[in-house]
């Protein structure tokens, strides 16, 4: 823990907590040798979609959650823990660049690119295809 | 609002104002604004709808989710006392202390068994080679320690007998030979010299290649016997021993000790060696051929110590002190004058 006194005060106590948390984490992990280098890249992001009754109004919709799901479980841990800041813990892209430690404007394509990869896999029919294989089988069962 | 007439479902996302509305946040003339936007631009509806609903599935993230009975345990050990906790993390060091003590009873258990087999055994030999350009550091299972430097071959059985620990060395190796209760000598065997030995530290430099066998005393005392005079000489700390294989000739001398066994802590040093010498030390420190031109006659002594250079590096300090140039082809490097 750093010297309370060389801590500059702060009026964004959760920008705070969230960053002080991560690297708190990021500081155990490396510790565990889970990883070695300073990248979250093997890191596991842990958040998910969860279903919310609001969005699934009808079965068009359903697919489209199921497609979104899995896009969503394709993107790269850092762009998952991007939109996770940006979107669900509202952070500006002040505050997401500040927390992953990159600049505002490589923070700002990041979470552009997730957005646009996740719009157009909801959009790719073949993705539907195998998820919905998947589905159906883990259905059966 | 016009600047919204250019988005496409990407840009919504991006945008404050619209997430705000997208998730419910707005107030309600913001949302009207939006509702007109749409019944004026339904060109746009598509996107926007698209926008909203992944707005609202991003706003749907979770943490992974941890159990209660986890969160009930996390809290438990926030909240016991810390001599408590030091009890059972002192518990758990028992536990593994334990196991490690059970390891080396049937370690010991083991080797009795094996010593008694030993010597109906007949004698088997490991062999290490070094590659050139890398050095090594390897422990003899009587816990002698060596330390063996490029391009050296070590030979050794894979149980010593009971009257010697004999080794056989084509190289150079610095040896930190355990002291054998029993008095069981360690031998080192070179083609032409013999080194006994009863628990010190000591380096031998015997490339088959160089005519020439080097030992030095660090620390302990040890014996060396002419293989063909059958001459022992006996070394006494920093005692330097060199003997030219070709013409028979030995000699005695006194030297810094650190000089001829720093290779091990990977430094290679010079003191008042001659070019050759030098050239010699780099190809195998190096693994490169090094082609010096034939009529350069370099009467220079050199006294240098060289960590982490590179071969570059190396090559470059050398032009400095000496009339030189060079070329580096892969692996082979040629010398000539300027």
């Amino acid at each position: 823990m750093r010297n309370k006194a060389t801590i500059g005060s702060t009026n964004n106590i959760k920008l705070y907590l969230l960053k002080s948390f991560r690297h708190k984490l990021l500081r155990l992990l490396k510790k565990e040798k889970r990883y070695t280098d300073d990248s979250m890249s093997d890191v596991h992001f842990g958040v998910y979609l969860s279903v919310e009754e609001n969005i699934i109004e009808n079965e068009a919709d359903q697919l489209k959650w199921l497609r979104l799901n899995s896009a969503f479980e394709r993107l790269s841990p850092r762009q998952r823990e991007a939109l996770y800041l940006r979107f669900k813990k509202e952070l500006e892209y002040e505050e997401v660049a500040d927390i992953l430690e990159m600049s505002v404007e490589a923070c700002r394509n990041l979470i552009y690119r997730a957005v646009k990869s996740v719009r157009t896999m909801i959009e790719e029919e073949k993705v539907m295809g195998a998820f919905l294989a998947i589905f159906r089988i883990f259905k059966k069962k | 609002m016009e600047k919204y007439l250019e988005y496409t479902a990407d840009d919504f996302v991006m945008d404050d104002n619209f997430r705000e509305w997208a998730i419910g946040r707005s107030s309600s003339d913001v949302a009207l604004k939006w509702q007109t936007f749409i019944s004026h631009y339904p060109e746009k509806k598509s996107e926007i709808q698209k926008a909203v609903f992944i707005l609202k599935g991003f706003y749907s993230i979770q943490e992974a989710e941890i159990s209660e009975d986890r969160i009930q345990e996390l809290w438990s050990r926030i909240n016991q006392p810390r001599s408590v906790r030091m009890r059972i993390f002192s518990k758990v060091v028992l536990q593994y202390a334990a196991v490690f003590v059970f390891a080396l009873l049937i370690g010991a258990m083991g080797y009795r068994f094996v010593d008694t087999l030993r010597d109906r055994q007949a004698v088997a030999f490991n062999e290490i080679t070094i590659p050139y350009g890398e050095r090594s550091v390897i422990a003899l299972y009587d816990g002698t320690k060596v330390w063996l430097n490029s391009g050296t071959k070590l030979r050794f059985p894979t149980s010593f007998s009971s009257n010697e620990r004999r080794i056989f060395l084509d190289g150079e190796a610095y040896f930190d030979v355990s002291k054998k209760i029993d008095g069981q000598p360690f031998v080192v065997s070179t083609p032409s010299m013999d080194i006994q030995v009863f628990g010190t530290q000591f380096n031998v430099n015997a490339y088959v290649d160089d005519n020439q066998v080097t030992v030095t005393l660090e620390e302990g005392k040890i014996v060396a016997t002419n293989n063909q005079t059958k001459m022992k000489t006996e070394l006494q700390p920093g005692d330097q021993l060199s003997l030219n294989v070709s013409t028979g000739q030995e000699n005695k001398r006194i030297v810094d000790t650190e000089l001829f066994t720093s290779w091990k802590e990977n430094l290679l040093r010079f003191q008042d060696a001659t070019f050759t010498e030098v050239i010699q030390k780099m190809e195998r420190w190096y693994d490169v051929k090094i082609t010096v031109q034939k009529d350069m006659h370099v009467t220079k002594l050199y006294t240098m110590t060289i960590k982490t250079e590179s071969l570059r590096e190396m090559l470059s300090l050398l032009t400095y002190t000496t009339s030189m140039k060079y070329e580096i082809d892969q692996n082979q490097v040629f010398i000539s004058r300027p």
